[in-house]
């Protein structure tokens, strides 16, 4: 439990140690931005596993980037990761922020991110997979606003076709095997009414999710519909990175009999709870997937929210998972009934000042 | 400006060396016997002044042309196309192939404002219109490697060339010239149809 007043370094602790989880800020704060300004470098460095049990395997992650040669040095006990895949999920941590909730409500692109996040934190591959497409898609792009022939647009369409086929079905499947822990979650946290998770791609209806072939064989087909348009406003039109990650309040149905969309008809309080209720998803699927804990890290994600919600995240993170919980707080006392059995910790200008545990 | 921090500055521009090893390899050369340091320098100057790239295959040669293309035991109707005469020596390396080379001379990458007109594109159509069984796509598995083969593939299919790709097996995103030669047989072995 960190407590501190407005800029005392909270959120800085916990961007740091959340840095070793994914090696970006969560904020989307590009590396340049995260020296301390009129130094030249930042560098993080953790232990991680399970720390209680001395046999148990563990791993010292660290992270330094050097703000004039703009290079970046991950490693992983030691030695230098080649690859970011090498070193991205050591660390399982979720974290919750006071801006989630434009997960909920913000732009596609947030819940895109949400989700790379998520299946990269797990799946090595995956990453690999949005490196490759981001190339080949950025590549295409530049090809499209210099106006470039059809043969030089096209040669990167077989990349973006490939490794895009991947992103989709892994995402897409991602949504429906967590589509029941995110209503359960959701139900959980509001008490009210059901929401549901669909993931909506831009060129193909859902299902057959595992289906890498189909996909390809879609997004192929839908790339090619497009091929006109894209010269025209010179950049890719269709693709996994114009998807978004629906959620729909199952229990009010519009005209066509379809679930409402949560981002237009839902109330703040629903929002919200959508956004909580992804983070719990994402913390209860990092478990299985990895067969550990993730580290939740909630920031400053109190003011956001009343306090019967705050109890039930906390009771769900208490009663799913024995993991380690790290809260930021401007206020420790507000805490004491919820917050039992915590080590308190005040950051006072970027320093930690003091640790005792609650009774 | 030093004479020292000249050669640490040129040092420092080659791949893989940063700064302080740029520093190390220059302290070394400050310390060594001054024959040395000369023999380097001659070495350096010889291969600026007398290696040239083939006017046939664009592989770097001190005779032109190259030894492989004046070589009688090569199969000219077989035309292995790579990115860098660097991965002509990786493949010779496996010893399994006996036909000739095409150096792109890079990859098709428009971020950098690399197109086909900075790539010797054009002098490969000449080339397989004087007569090519087969033009084998060996460029890199990047993302980049696989766009260009992609395009040459396009340009060649008017010609009616058999046009064949290196079966993957190479890693992902991997450079050639890293592969060890049992990997790069074996992907020529499994080389697919384009
Ligand atoms: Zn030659």
């Amino acid at each position: 439990m960190i407590s501190g007043g407005n800029g005392q370094g909270k959120t800085n602790l916990l961007e740091a140690i959340y840095y070793l989880a994914t090696f970006r800020s969560f904020r989307g704060a590009r590396d340049e931005q995260l020296v301390r300004f009129g130094a030249d470098f930042f560098r993080v460095e953790g232990q991680v596993g399970e720390l209680m049990d001395a046999a148990a395997e563990h791993h010292t992650l660290s992270a330094a980037f050097h703000r004039v040669s703009g290079e970046k040095r991950v490693t992983v006990d030691g030695r230098e990761a080649l690859r970011l895949s090498e070193a991205v999920g050591r660390l399982p941590a979720v974290i919750f922020t006071g801006t989630d909730v434009g997960i909920a409500r913000g732009a596609p692109g947030l819940r895109r991110r949400f989700l790379d996040v998520a299946l990269s934190l797990a799946r090595p591959a995956y990453l690999a997979a949005l490196q490759q497409f981001r190339r080949a898609l950025t590549q295409r792009n530049e090809c499209l606003r210099r106006g470039s022939s059809a043969a030089e647009v096209e040669a990167w369409d077989e990349m973006l076709v490939t490794w895009g086929a991947v992103i989709v079905r892994d995402r897409a499947r991602w949504v429906r095997d967590n589509a029941d822990a995110f209503a359960r979650h959701y139900a959980a946290i509001s008490g009210s009414g059901p929401a549901r998770l669909v993931y909506v791609s831009g060129w193909k209806d859902a299902g057959p999710e595992d289906d890498v072939e189909e996909w390809r064989r879609s997004y192929g087909a839908a790339l090619e519909r497009t091929r006109h348009a894209d010269r025209l406003r010179r950049w890719t039109r269709v693709g996994p990175h114009r998807d978004d990650l629906a959620i729909e309040l199952s229990d009010r149905t519009g005209a066509r009999g379809e679930g409402l969309d949560l981002r237009v008809y839902g109330s703040g309080g629903e929002q919200r709870t959508a956004a909580l209720a992804l983070r719990l998803t994402e913390a209860e699927w990092l478990r299985g997937a990895m067969g550990c804990e993730p580290l939740a890290l909630l920031d400053d994600v109190f003011g956001e929210l009343d306090r019967q919600r705050v109890r039930r995240v906390l009771e769900l993170l208490g009663s799913e998972g024995r993991g380690q919980v790290i809260l930021s707080a401007a206020q420790p006392v507000d805490w004491a009934a919820e917050a039992r059995d915590l080590l308190q910790v005040t950051v006072e200008g970027g320093r930690l000042r003091s640790a005792a545990r609650v009774a | 400006m030093s004479v020292i921090d000249d050669l640490v500055d040129e040092f420092a521009r080659l791949p893989g060396i940063g700064r302080r090893t740029a520093l190390r390899l220059t302290y070394f050369l400050l310390r060594s016997a001054p024959d040395d340091a000369r023999r380097l320098a001659r070495a350096i100057d010889a291969v600026a002044e007398r290696v040239h790239p083939c006017s046939v295959c664009g592989n770097l040669t001190e005779e032109d042309p190259c030894r492989i293309c004046a070589s009688p035991q090569r199969d000219r109707s077989v035309i292995c196309v790579v990115e860098e005469p660097s991965d002509i020596a990786a493949i010779e390396a496996s010893g399994e192939y006996r036909g000739v080379y095409h150096v792109l001379g890079g990859r098709l990458s428009p971020l950098d404002g690399i197109g086909p007109d900075e790539l010797a594109v054009t002098p490969l159509l000449d080339r397989v219109r004087e007569g090519v069984a087969e033009v084998i796509l060996a460029t890199n598995p990047s993302v980049d490697g696989e766009a260009t083969a992609t395009y040459v593939h396009r340009v060649l299919a008017p010609l009616g060339v058999r046009v064949t790709r290196l079966a993957r097996g190479l890693p992902v995103g991997g450079d050639l010239e890293y592969a060890d030669g049992v990997t790069i047989a074996q992907a020529l072995a499994g080389r697919r149809e384009m």
